[in-house]
Formats: structure tokens, sequence, C-alpha cells
């Protein structure tokens, strides 16, 4: 979808976050219970490191939460309602200020980790007293690139109904499918995986009122289908991740924002302002290496890395909020956010501030 | 049969294997899984194409990632039939 010539264009007016209170930090959570799960593994403590993940926002701690066994998929979804309700109505709460909620006319919402219906954008829409009529969507199981799905559906929205709001939400607690089974993969993915909600109101507008997005593009990569998984299992959700997932992506970069920038009649070179998915460290660099991207136009990325690590669909709407308050793009500027996940799947939306 | 140039690159391979992996191990198969069985990561694997690459001048395992990396196909014996089939492609390039 390109949408370049028009000057009324589907616009993120708001963007807000917010994360679980607890904050603990990779020496603790080695400290206090990574040790003992991963003691058989050679050289497991310095996968704390490798993430380049400092600290985490984590609605469970797994050395109290979830201990030295593991626990069935029944608490984690419990735990799951009683925090997703916390954390998405904190950054609800904060988009809902500035605008009247009579003109809030959907909601979009994005989940991979918690199961329950009526879904969680149901009960937001209660409590803060959006109308009866409300649209809802709710999207799961997609995974990290999920953040695109909902935009792209809020774009449809505010295309169609042009003076509503729509309001986009990702919502992801990994924390509570941590689990203490003991190989290398699912300790890189205990080390790498946060808890965060990232949202954003939208709506149509010209420029000047926040990142309009020109264009959005997708590609899914049916030759690589089982190098990122998500798997239901009877103690969490359990997570794949293949070392090559990296190497892919970088090599299917190039052509990807070639075609999604072509179709807005943007050049790649014009990109000045870049929210990546910190799926990995690994892909960050790479991305970078092929793009020449500089370690200043990543520190949004790489600071939301470090400070949450990868909150899965909701880290790049979170790497765009830190962005926009950060770098300061001036009107006009071009920037682009992608994110990748199961398939895999890449996924991009070009944006002019 | 195998050929003497095929040989040469399996050997080639193999050598390269166990220098990433700081000789812990020494029995290097054409059945071997880079991942599955060497316990390559990404960083191994970052090392292990450049090391293809330094090897062959203008063979890229782009192709071979994309069509082998899943469910346990990114063999030795991949990587040597594919950087047999490209050797002659790049040399006439």
């Amino acid at each position: 979808m390109a949408l370049r010539n028009e000057t009324t264009l589907p616009t993120f007016v708001n963007l807000a976050s917010a994360a679980p209170k607890q904050v603990i930090d990779q020496e603790t959570l080695w400290d206090e219970i990574f040790d003992r799960w991963y003691a058989e593994l050679p050289d497991a403590h310095e996968l704390g490191t490798v993430t380049r993940v400092s600290r985490r926002h984590l609605a469970w701690n797994p050395a109290t939460d979830i201990g030295r066994e593991t626990r069935g998929i029944g608490d984690r979804m419990k735990a799951y309602v009683e925090i997703v309700d916390e954390v998405a109505g904190e950054a609800f709460e904060d988009l809902l200020r500035p605008v009247d909620r009579a003109d809030v006319g959907s909601i979009v919402m994005a989940s991979s980790t918690g199961y329950y219906g009526p879904t969680p954008d149901y009960f937001l829409a209660k409590r803060f007293g959006l109308k009866p009529s409300i649209r809802r969507t709710h999207i799961g199981h997609m995974g990290c690139f999920a953040a695109l799905n909902v935009i792209k559906t809020a774009m449809d929205s505010v295309i169609a109904r042009p003076d509503e709001y729509t309001i986009g939400l990702c919502a992801e607690f990994s924390s509570l499918h941590f689990r203490p089974e003991a190989t290398r993969e699912q300790a890189i993915v205990h080390n790498l995986f946060g808890d965060a909600v990232g949202a954003f109101t939208m709506a149509m507008r010209k420029p000047g009122h926040g990142p309009q997005i020109l264009a959005t593009h997708t590609l899914q990569s049916f030759e690589t289908s089982d190098m990122m998984t998500l798997s239901i299992m009877d103690d969490g959700v359990r997570m794949t991740l293949s070392p090559y997932v990296p190497f892919v992506i970088a090599s299917l970069i190039e052509q990807f924002l070639s075609d999604l920038c072509s179709s807005a009649d943007v050049e790649v070179s014009e990109i000045k302002h870049w929210a990546i998915h910190p799926g990995g460290p690994k892909i960050v660099d790479l991305i970078a290496e092929k793009m020449k991207i500089t370690e200043r136009q990543l520190e949004s990325t790489w600071h939301i890395l470090r400070e949450y690590g990868n909150c899965a669909s909701a880290t790049v709407l979170l790497v765009l909020e830190h962005l926009v308050k950060s770098d300061h793009p001036k009107p006009g500027e071009i920037g682009v956010m992608l994110a990748f996940g199961p398939g895999l799947t890449l996924e991009g939306a070009l944006l002019r501030f | 049969m195998k050929s003497i140039f095929e040989a040469n690159i399996a050997r080639q391979v193999a050598d390269l294997c166990k220098w990433i992996s700081e000789d812990s191990i020494t029995q290097i198969d054409a059945n071997m899984s880079l991942t599955r069985d060497l316990g390559f990561d990404s960083m191994k694997l970052m090392q292990f194409f450049a090391g293809i690459e330094e090897l062959y001048a203008g063979i890229a395992l782009e192709e071979w990632f994309i069509a082998h990396s899943s469910g346990g196909r990114d063999t030795i014996g991949s990587v040597v039939r594919f950087v047999a089939g490209a050797l002659p492609r790049a040399a006439a390039e």
C-alpha cells in the first residue's frame, strides 16, 4: 500500500508505552535462577551478555514465580489476565487523555503471550468508557512483527472512517512463558525477551501532526518456516529461534527496503530515521552493515534492547516512541519501521515525519 | 564416487569447522549439521561464512542457507556440494 501523493494520511497522532513495575537486571537473574536452570550448559553465563540486554521489566520473576519447577499454562494465563489489564490500561489512559472518547471508533490489539475471551481490548473499552459500538479486532500469535499487522488494520480503519480515531496496542508478557528447559536456544530466549505494551492513536491528518505512513510492505520467506516458531506447551509458549535468522533477514533486507520505498517513490538513501525491531543484536548488526546505518541512527533501537529486551510485537512501537522523543525528526524527513518474526516474515512501514 | 575436487573442498570445510570449534570437535562427518551437531551459534556461523568466502573467492552462502538452514539440513556435505557446484560458475564469471 503506497499513499505518498495524498496529503492527508494515516498518522500516529500519539504514541505511548508502559511496562510492568518489576525491573530485574541480567546479573540478578543469573545469580537467583539462571545459574541453576542452565548449570549443565557450557559457558552458559556468557549468554547473559551476548544478548546486549541490561535489564528487563518482567511480570513474573522467574526466581520466585517459576523457580526450579515449571508451571502450567493455566497459571500463566491467569497471570496474563491481571497484568495485561494493568499495564495496557496505563498506556491506554495516556492515549485517551487528549482525545474525545466518543471519537474513538476502533481498537486493534495484538498479543502472542496471552489468551482469554472476551479479549483484553473489550475490557479496556469498558473500563475507559468507550462507546459500546466500538469496532474491536484482536490479532493473536503472529509474533514479533504483529505491530505492523496492528498498524495496517488501523490504517484501513482510519482510511475507511476518516473522522474517527483508531487505537492500536501491542501487549506482550513473555516472562509468563519462561520455562526451565536447559538448552542453549531456550537460554538465549530467556535472556532476550522482556515485557511491555506499545500503543498508538492513529487518525487521518495532514503533515505536522505526527509520523505519517507513506507505505507498508510485507515479505514472507516461505523456505524458512521453521526458523522461528511459537508453540503452546502444557507449561507455556515455547519459542524457537534459529541462529540463521539474522543471516536470512540480512540477505533479504536490501530488496525488501527497495520494494517498500519504490512503492512510495522514495529512495532508500532518503531514510534518515531507523526504528528496527531488535529481535537480537546480530539482526541489528547485520542490517546496519548491509544498509550502512550509523550507530547514531541506531541509538533508539539499542536503547530499547538494552533497557527492555525484545518485547515481541511491542518493541518496534517502543523504539519509534523513543526515536520521536530523542531524535527530534524534522518535518518531511523519512523514517522506517522494520519488524521480523515467524515465517520468516519481514514487515515494514515507511514514515514521513 | 566423490571427485578429488569435491574431496579437497570437504577437507578444507572440515578443517574450517574444527578451527571454529577450537578443536573441541575432532571428528567431522559429512552428515553433521552445523547447528544441531556442531552447535554453531550465530557468531560461529558468521565465522564459517567468512571462512568460506576467504577460501573460495566469489562464493557466498546466502542461497545455501535459505535452502538448507531448516530441519537440520545444514550439513557439512550440503555445504561441500554447494561450493563444488558454485565454484565453476564463479570462475566463469
